[in-house]
């Protein structure tokens, strides 16, 4: 049966429905259709409602970094979807060599900040192959007594408002440092913005010292526009302190404190650990006790900013296997994946109530796996400075 | 494939309603899934009568934007979904439909040419189906993801404005994006 009409012409608006269903690579490809095309994939709107679609669909990408020692590079980042049973991990062409990275932002529109051993910052689009480096900030000059901040921690986010993408350098210290305050040191807060090429220092106007800031470790989120990371401040100079949840917003630049659910009484806070997560699209919590090795909890904000509506929603266990503060915990849709540093992949499925066992195909026993992160991806161009859509015609 | 009704007889489970297509064949269709056809459902409510079962079995609704075998499959594919009064099971009863869906769905386009795809994208648009028009417009997507450009250009009748020497460069900056592609 053949055509029964004919179709040169399908409405702007259906055709514009089918081309948003298209994976990335085939809308760089079909850029070449011709300028019309070219100038529709160039559109922010259509970028936009692109990254949309695919951030909708149930089927999740996850970005692991990962290390061979027998291979040339020995790091690469590979991606991989956890739709039932395809857990076969790609390699992702990195148009340039990692060294060690330490830190590997939450992905946002498709976009993704790394941070090399070096101190190179770099902005990723894997999905249309382009990047784009960040120059330093100034190193702060500004610090009072003989303190010195410690590494300083990144935070990456975006402003929807003027639809720029802001890297944030915080100064912040570790519990060593601590016990020799005896005063309280506000974080330097130092900003990056994509469309201007430029750093700025910020007055924050926080009254606290800030400890356990992300640095290394994958437990924030960045969530509704706001950076989350469960920390600690310290509220005076008697060193009394107070676990939270510490929010930086990227559109207004400021800091706020979020109260942690009420965890009962708990003696040793330090050892628990503490992951923000999104769930059903409420910000989460997974809280795993180090002295409990076999369960988790994870508590979901019903609504967001409200601290009462903290709710202990699920309690995960007993695990068959023990976790330990290697492995990478990470909501992904409804589904938990637990990831350890062999690249063996636990997930737990909400809705059928099951743990499955997943591990990444073509990975020899010399691979460690480290740092993983959900994606989606987008067409979102991270060249700098770029404003306007380039039209061909 | 398709049903011609003689004499509609009173029907005991759901009420019935009467498609006319653009072929002038007539679709005997149960109520619940003409409904899912907004534009049917349009029809109804703008009559003033409310005696649906009484009207379903008499009215024709006509269809001249749509041909008989596209209407055919878009009824076949109506009945598949799951029902929005329909008692909700349990997870494993989903799951079990859900795999009975896909079988079904992957069958249905295996026997589509790729040209009637764009039929039927086109009237589940006219009949404002949203759940056929979401399935096909996916299915036409996942059609051309790996295709060439010339074989789209080819399929949706688009003229090439390019410069040969433009084609070139850009094929040559991004020659990622096409390896590996469908041969035409």
């Amino acid at each position: 049966m053949g055509r029964l009409r004919s179709y040169s012409y399908l409405p702007q608006d259906l055709l514009e429905e089918i081309l948003t269903r298209l994976p990335v690579i085939s809308i760089i490809r079909f850029k070449c259709v011709n300028k019309s095309w070219y100038n529709l994939f160039e559109n922010h709107t259509f970028i936009a409602k692109h990254h949309r679609h695919h951030s909708s669909q149930k089927n999740p990408s996850l970005l692991v970094e990962v290390e061979d020692s027998t291979t040339t590079p020995q790091r690469s980042v590979m991606s991989l979807h956890l739709a039932d049973g395809l857990d076969s991990g790609v390699s992702l062409d990195m148009p340039f060599i990692p060294e060690r990275l330490v830190y590997i932002s939450d992905c946002i529109n498709g976009i993704i900040c790394l941070r090399e051993l070096s101190s190179r910052l770099v902005l990723w689009n894997p999905a249309v192959r382009e990047y784009t480096v960040i120059s330093n900030p100034p190193s702060h000059v500004h610090s009072p007594s003989n303190v010195c901040y410690d590494y300083p921690t990144f935070a990456f986010g975006y402003d929807h408002i003027s639809n720029d993408y802001k890297l944030v350098q915080i100064g912040t210290y570790s519990t060593v440092l601590y016990d020799l305050i005896d005063q309280i040191l506000h974080p330097v807060v130092h900003i990056y913005t994509l469309s201007t090429d430029s750093w700025r220092q910020i007055d924050t106007g926080f009254d606290h010292s800030i400890l356990n800031f992300p640095g290394e470790c994958s437990n924030n989120l960045y969530f509704n526009g706001v950076y989350h990371w469960p920390g600690c401040i310290i509220l005076d100079k008697h060193g009394r302190h107070c676990e939270v949840i510490v929010c930086f917003d990227m559109r207004d630049e400021v800091f706020q404190i979020m109260k942690m659910p009420n965890l009962g009484d708990i003696s040793h806070i330090e050892k628990i650990w503490k992951t923000a997560a999104v769930l059903n699209d409420c910000a989460a919590l997974i809280i795993y006790d180090l002295k409990q090795t076999k369960q988790f909890d994870i508590w979901v904000m019903n609504e967001y900013g409200v601290e009462e509506s903290w709710t202990k929603k699920f309690v995960i266990g007993p695990l068959i296997v023990e976790l330990t503060l290697h492995d990478q915990l990470l909501l992904v849709d409804d589904k938990l994946a637990l990831i350890n540093d062999k690249g063996h992949i636990l997930l737990y499925d909400f809705g059928a109530q099951e743990i499955k066992h997943l591990q990444l195909r073509n990975l020899p026993g010399s691979v460690f796996v480290s740092q993983a992160i959900t994606y989606v991806e987008s067409l979102v161009s991270v060249a700098r400075g770029k404003v306007e859509a380039k039209k061909r015609g | 494939m398709s049903n011609t009704s003689e004499n509609p007889k009173p029907s005991s489970s759901s009420a019935k309603m009467t498609l006319k297509t653009s072929d002038n064949e007539l679709f005997e269709v149960e109520e619940a899934v003409a409904m899912k056809f907004c534009t049917v459902k349009q029809y109804f409510e703008d009559e003033k009568d409310s005696d649906v079962a009484a009207r379903g079995s008499t009215t024709v609704i006509p269809l001249p934007n749509v041909h008989s075998a596209v209407l055919a499959t878009l009824i076949s594919y109506g009945k598949k979904l799951p029902q929005s009064n329909a008692v909700a099971d349990n997870h494993e009863e989903e799951e079990t439909k859900k795999k009975e869906r896909k079988k079904y769905e992957q069958g249905l386009l295996k026997n589509l040419m790729p040209g009637e795809l764009l039929d039927l994208i086109s009237a589940a648009n006219y009949l404002d189906f949203k759940e056929g028009l979401e399935f096909f417009n996916q299915a036409l997507a996942d059609h051309i993801q790996n295709k060439s450009v010339e074989y789209v250009r080819k399929f949706f009748g688009i003229k090439n404005d390019y410069e040969p020497h433009e084609e070139e460069k850009y094929r040559e900056e991004y020659a990622w994006a096409f390896e590996g592609v469908d041969e035409d």
